[in-house]
């Protein structure tokens, strides 16, 4: 665990100050005597770093010591999904909703260890024109529809 | 209620075959689904006042016209995606004085003509609200005691440099009051003047009105040209003396460039809804008053606001330091 | 008055509302029982429902699936020995067992019946606490109010983290980023780097989604394959409906769970995991045999499941009352009301009594129909735990860009939920809590905004917040949050070492 605190210690520092200085490029406008736009970040600002420090520090001296760590979250297949996942997002506003999710569902009902064909083909065409139709018509609320649809 | 689920599901499937008939539509102003953009969030006035336009509006047209929130930033979300969207009349803003304010205030580095505008649909009406147990009973002795004891009363409004705040603005330049105005936000403006934080506030009458009739709020004066017909006995400030004049407008715009056909086609839908019954029933309950204007006359409306806007700001300070922050 | 009831209880009585109730109710228990899906994920399922449906219709599936959702978790709980939410995690501890004696039918029956009492019993709560307390919150201003929620924010941080560094940082990066945007007061664009998409900030309930689904998804993965460990469950169960007996011997359990459940659900952040183990333990103590305990005893059942349920009553108190969540569940219903321009908080008992109580009727018809369906439909609804998630998965998937999208028909908020996601993931490898930065999305706004009011009132005098009694209990007991869970967390790091 110490290893991990003294990694995201090291982040969230790096994050506070940059989101430090750009507290301070903040305009200050507003009504004479009362706090303006930049007043509550400056606290945020402050909290942010002095906590992070604080981690940084406990990590540097061990304090979260010999705790053992938990397993990494993302599994390799886990990664893969969530490249798939954001490959899916990058190509949503070109493909539109319905072309693009026919293919992310199928792969990722592949992930998740389907093994009937069929099914997968089913499902991954079924859901998404499904939703598709129902919020379209339904509830009148337009899905992103790409290019051509 | 029921109704609400089973109109869904007549929606989904008639709209469904409708779309496969669609290729056999008229090639002509509108084809297709028109977009309204409603830059306020779902449930509001600004909301539902739109919704039944568009509704009115796709009766009218013969296809839907679907409102869309694009709430945020005091309107500035909105007003953007409508001044970036395609100048072919399927992307239309219900507009609002929010236009002038978040303009004004530098919040957006466009002015308030970045827009074409079809038409005026509505204006309400501000009113200047005391809680039911206050020591005033007109704004007269309100204007004495701020008088003799200047930036103590404070004065609730939606957020520094909304229409709200001007409107406080100009109507404590009549009075020739000093005070203290406390931007509490549209959610806590009632909340603050119910506690007794704030003396007093700027709202739009349909933000008050349900205090009104639940016998929590008192109104003093509205800061409109007449009186509304909704609250037939509150006197207007011009009446009482005081030249402040405040007035909420709502109506359409579309991208600068827009075909004049196709705004001489929305402006004529939008008339027709704005006349339908279902439309004047929501304006008896809530206190607008629907009176469209064309485009010509809403433009000089504008620039007359706008310049009001300007002058308060500025007499404010709100626009002497940085105009724009982004 | 009456006539206010009148009109809540019609609302919550219509049809739409109580077909509502119904379908979140069974929603909530499917949910619930199969593991890796928690209440959160059956929300993110109907959120973009919400926005369709009229509030009181939303309001009353929500609550159904709360309600529903609490008990299914104990269902896979008590079947499985997997505690299908955290909060059920307490009932598997004498729930199992029972079911390896061969009754699963009676620890069952017993768990429906004491969450319905906790659950009634709460909502009785509700409606007497509510109005009194919405009363009281009517007189507070802005210095009350800011350190309301600056002490809603520490208890949230003090329940939630093994380490109070991490508690904290994980509130103020979530203030951080509900600093994005718009300033509350005036509109003044900060941190948006020139994009508009930036310019009306994050909405928490596209974080929401990201926090929650997407580590949730990536988890399944993990384990994905064959469920192999769904098959385990019992095909006969026996008797249901509990026996006199049993009801006579899970009386004072029950009581002592409803209380101390209602009691913590009302605190923010405490919520169910604490409450169920809190009352688990007081059970054990006030039990003539406390040695059965742990080996299959009813009381051990019946005690923490009345509490879950009962804190679901309890945390609509703060929620309706004053505006503030205690847990994802009641902030998706104050973004519900939010979304149709019905702000909770005191004033919503004043401008909108009929729908005030309304939800509160609701919530007692959630409490109702679950009883009514897990009784009735108890059966057939435990198959569904071996419901395949090689569909359900990627279903939720894109449920989840569905919800992201439409609730501001924004492209640019899908990939702001794909951001929280990442984020999720990083502070679970961090180990640090995602509730407090969720809730500080959601009261962040109030925060600042109650600050600045406050001393635009007092001409930037800092004073207001020691003169006002309300405002000073407020800090001291946000104080004395924050000294209890520095202490507290000293004391569990020493202990391990």
């Amino acid at each position: 665990m110490a290893r991990r605190n003294i990694i995201a210690g090291c982040v969230l520092l790096i994050c506070s100050l940059a989101y430090g200085f750009l507290t301070i490029q903040l305009p200050d406008r507003g009504l004479p005597n009362t706090p303006g736009p930049a007043f509550f970040p400056w606290l945020i600002a402050g909290g942010l770093t002095l906590l992070s420090a604080t981690l940084l520090v406990k990590g540097l001296r061990g304090v979260h010591g010999p705790g053992q760590a938990a397993p990494s979250p993302v599994s390799s297949r886990g990664w893969l999904a969530l490249g798939v996942f954001a490959v899916y997002l990058l190509l949503l506003p070109t493909l539109g909703f319905v072309t693009a999710s026919i293919p992310f569902f199928a792969v990722l009902t592949l992930l998740y260890g389907q093994q009937n064909r069929l099914l997968v083909v089913l499902t991954a065409v079924a859901v998404p024109v499904l939703l598709f139709v129902v919020f379209r018509y339904g509830f009148q609320m337009l899905l992103p529809r790409g290019v051509w649809l | 209620m029921t109704g609400r689920v089973a109109m869904i599901a007549r929606n989904t499937v008639f709209g469904f075959l409708l779309t496969l008939l669609a290729p056999l539509a008229l090639a002509q102003f509108p084809e297709r689904p028109i977009e309204l953009v409603i830059p306020f969030d779902a449930g509001g006035g600004a909301d539902i006042e739109g919704r039944l336009l568009a509704e009115g509006m796709s009766r009218v047209l013969g296809v839907p016209v679907v409102s869309v929130n694009k709430p945020g930033a005091g309107g500035a979300v909105a007003y953007t995606y409508v001044k970036n969207a395609r100048p072919d009349g399927y992307t239309v803003s219900w507009n609002s004085t929010s236009l002038l304010t978040m303009s004004n205030l530098g919040n957006v580095d466009f002015e308030y003509d970045a827009l074409d505008h079809v038409g005026r649909v509505e204006f309400q009406p501000m009113v200047f609200a005391v809680p039911a147990n206050a020591r005033w009973d007109d704004l007269a002795s309100f204007a004495a005691e701020c008088a003799a004891a200047p930036n103590t009363l404070k004065i609730a409004n939606s957020g520094t440099g909304s229409a709200t705040h001007l409107g406080a603005l100009s109507l404590m330049s009549a009075l020739g009051c000093e005070v203290v105005h406390l931007p509490a936000g549209t959610r806590r403006r009632n909340a603050t003047v119910l506690s007794g934080e704030a003396d007093a506030m700027l709202a739009p009458l349909t933000g008050a009105i349900n205090l009104v009739k639940a016998r929590r709020f008192r109104l003093l004066a509205t800061l409109s040209s007449e009186r509304n017909a909704v609250i037939p006995d509150v006197p207007t400030a011009t009446e009482l003396g005081y030249d402040a004049v405040f007035e909420l407008f709502r109506g359409l715009s579309v991208p600068n460039g827009t075909p004049e056909a196709v705004k001489i086609v929305l402006a004529d839908a939008m008339t027709q809804a704005a006349g339908s019954e279902a439309f004047m029933k929501l304006a008896r309950q809530v206190g607008f008053t629907v009176d469209t204007m064309p485009a010509a006359a809403f433009d000089a409306l504008m620039s007359a606001e706008d310049a009001k806007v300007k002058a308060i700001m500025v007499g404010a300070g709100l626009m002497s330091s940085g105009t724009v922050g982004r | 008055m009456g006539e206010v009831l009148l009109q809540g209880f019609g609302q919550a009585a219509a049809p739409s509302s109580l077909l509502a109730t119904a379908i979140g109710s069974v929603l909530g228990i499917v949910v619930g029982m199969i593991p890796g899906m928690t209440i959160s994920t059956g929300i993110i399922i109907v959120l973009p429902l919400t926005f369709v449906l009229d509030p009181s219709v939303s309001i009353a599936l929500l609550l159904g699936l709360y309600v529903g959702g609490m008990l299914g978790g104990s269902f896979a709980a008590i079947m499985l020995n997997i505690p299908g939410t955290p909060s059920a995690a307490a009932t598997a501890i004498d729930g199992h067992p029972m079911v390896a004696r061969g009754e699963a039918g009676r620890a069952l029956g017993v768990a429906v019946l004491a969450s319905f009492i906790g659950g009634l019993f709460s909502a009785l709560c509700l409606f007497l606490i509510a109005p009194r307390l919405a009363d009281i919150a009517l007189g507070f201003r802005a210095p009350d109010l800011f350190s309301l929620v600056l002490l809603g924010l520490t208890v949230i941080c003090s329940f939630a983290a093994k380490s109070w560094i991490k508690g904290l940082l994980s509130a103020l990066i979530g203030l951080a980023i509900v600093s994005i945007g718009q300033d509350p007061v005036m509109g003044t664009a900060r941190f948006t780097f020139g994009s508009a998409d930036l310019l009306s900030g994050i909405n928490f309930l596209t974080a929401l989604i990201g926090l929650f689904a997407i580590p949730q998804l990536i988890d399944n993965l993990g384990r994905a394959g064959p469920d192999a460990h769904m098959s385990v469950a019992p095909t006969s169960f026996g008797r249901l409906i509990p026996t006199w007996a049993d009801i006579r011997r899970i009386r004072v359990p029950v009581a002592i769970g409803s209380v101390v459940g209602t009691f913590l659900g009302i605190l923010p952040g405490a919520g169910g995991p604490i409450a169920a183990f809190l009352s688990y333990d007081y059970a054990r103590k006030a039990s003539k045999e406390p040695e059965t305990f742990g080996h299959g005893a009813v009381e051990g059942v019946a005690a923490p499941e009345s509490a879950n349920n009962a804190v679901t009553g309890g945390a609509l108190v703060p929620m309706m009352t004053l505006g503030i969540p205690g847990d994802p569940v009641t902030a998706i219903l104050v973004g519900a009301l939010l979304i149709h321009g019905l702000a909770p908080g005191p004033l919503l008992f004043i401008e909108r009594p009929d729908f005030a109580y309304g939800v509160i009727f609701s919530f007692f018809w959630a409490n109702i129909f679950n009883l009514i369906i897990a009784l009735a439909g108890l059966r057939m609804l435990v198959k569904l735990i071996a419901m395949p998630k090689t569909i359900l998965m990627p279903a939720i998937a894109i449920l989840c860009v569905v919800g992201a999208y439409s609730l501001r028909n924004s492209v640019f908020d899908i990939y702001v939920m794909l951001f929280f996601g990442l984020l999720g993931l990083g502070m679970r490898w961090l180990e640090m809590p995602v509730v407090p930065l969720l809730l500080a999305l959601v009261l962040g706004r109030q925060l600042e905004e109650n600050l600045r009011v406050a001393l635009t009132g007092s001409q930037g005098d800092i004073s207001v917040f020691f003169t006002s009694p309300f405002s000073v209990l407020f800090l001291s007991l946000a104080a004395v949050s924050v000294v209890w869970s520095i202490v507290s967390s000293r004391r569990s790091a020493k202990g391990a070492r």
